[in-house]
């Protein structure tokens, strides 16, 4: 077991985005979801309980190896935010107004903001109804969970 | 060396089909060394062409840059830069077993020439040029709260400051006003200028000086008056000349006008 614990380690070493059940059964050969589920959550384990700046995550689907909170200061000169500058700025903006239309956001942030939004939109930080002909953003709750923000608190 | 020299004339002289092949195989048989094709050379040769060239020629730069992409891919994969093909490949999928097709797998005859050649040089050059591959990618941190707060900031400077731009820029005459009173003028000042003119003319009966039709004689009066001339010339109503340029400019007016 302690083998393949070590290679579903070297996996998640190797692929920082982090890779889903089914890659890493692929690729570590072990077909068992229900095994590697137990031996994710036993690493995690590990990691929570020895010295180390790292933690292993479970994010919408992916198991991820990345630097503990406590760290995230330590490293920031060196290591590339999840998210740019000016679409954090974007985003920034949308979760300030809490609601807004995306027509007002590029209108404010350029037509960069387009590529902007839909990058949130794909990673999950913004959700987007129908509004007229444009579309009405706002932050979801994965916006406020990954801050550790609540829906009341204003971002001023 | 020969080949090298070989290979600046493939790509500048030889028919589309033939240079590819006459690089595969010059490379193959020995003849160049991929790893010591002098890039600077290889830029002079094609000034050198281009230079030479009567009408342009795009076929030329587009085998150039084809073929130094196709040398390049040569190299990477030979010294088995796994990071690179990542970045060159979609970002999902892992990097496949080196050179390792199946025999049913379709693979573009280029590709397939740029993987076997790959394979020959790894087997038969100097492993001094292998680097060790990489392993990881540099990882992305989390972004913090506060990270969050300083954009922003920023974000509110930009709104800020793009809301004082657009008051600036709000316009206080409705632009239909000043077309509709411009229009009116160029016509009113048509018509007086085609009088003045008439009139002149009723008494000299010679062609008229510009200077003559002028009130103030500077330079925004020269352009108001002009341009009536122009349309007044446009609608057959006067001939203008000018010997040389800068010089006198006379108005001759047409006996048949309208």
């Amino acid at each position: 077991m302690d083998e393949i614990k070590g290679q579903i380690e070297a996996l998640l070493h190797c692929r920082p985005k982090g890779l889903t059940l089914a890659e890493l059964s692929n690729h570590s050969g072990v077909s068992s979801k229900g095994l590697l589920k137990r031996l994710l959550n036993e690493l995690q384990e590990d990691y929570s309980e020895r010295i180390s700046g790292l933690k292993i995550i479970n994010r919408d689907n992916h198991w991820r190896m990345t630097v503990k909170d406590e760290h995230i200061e330590t490293v920031q000169e060196i290591a590339r935010p999840e998210i740019s500058k000016a679409v954090l700025e974007t985003l920034a903006y949308i979760a300030h107004k809490k609601s807004i239309r995306q027509a007002d956001v590029v209108r404010i942030r350029s037509n960069k903001a387009y590529g902007h939004i839909n990058e949130l939109l794909e990673k999950g930080f913004l959700e987007a109804k129908k509004d007229g002909a444009s579309k009405k953003l706002c932050p979801t709750r994965k916006f406020y969970e990954y801050f550790k923000l609540t829906e009341d608190q204003s971002l001023e | 060396m020969m080949g090298t020299k070989k290979i600046y004339d493939a790509i500048f002289s030889e028919d589309d089909i033939k240079w590819q092949s006459i690089i595969y195989e010059l490379i193959r048989n020995k003849k160049v060394d991929p790893w010591d094709i002098d890039l600077s050379k290889f830029s002079e040769e094609y000034l050198a062409t281009i230079s030479k060239l009567k009408n342009l020629n795009f076929r030329i730069s587009g085998k150039v840059v084809f073929a130094a992409a196709l040398m390049l891919k040569i190299k990477t994969n030979h010294l088995g830069l796994e990071d690179f093909i990542l970045l060159t490949n979609d970002e999902d999928e892992l990097p496949e077993e080196e050179f390792e097709y199946g025999e049913d797998e379709y693979i573009d005859p280029d590709e397939r020439k740029i993987m076997d050649l790959a394979k020959h040089i790894r087997h038969n050059t100097k492993k001094k040029y292998l680097i060790e591959p990489r392993t990881v990618r540099p990882r992305n941190r989390k972004v913090t709260v506060v990270e969050l707060m300083s954009a922003l900031k920023k974000a509110i400077e930009v709104d800020k400051r793009r809301e004082v731009r657009r008051v600036r820029l709000d316009p206080e005459i409705a632009p239909e006003d000043i077309f509709v009173s411009k229009k009116d003028l160029l016509t009113d000042r048509i018509k007086l200028l085609d009088k003045k003119i008439i009139e002149i003319f009723g008494k000299t009966k010679a062609k008229i000086l510009f200077e003559h039709l002028l009130d103030t004689g500077d330079e925004n009066d020269r352009v108001q008056t002009f341009l009536p001339i122009l349309h007044l010339a446009n609608s057959g109503k006067l001939n203008i000349h000018q010997e040389k340029a800068f010089e006198n400019i006379y108005l001759e007016v047409l006996r048949g006008r309208n």
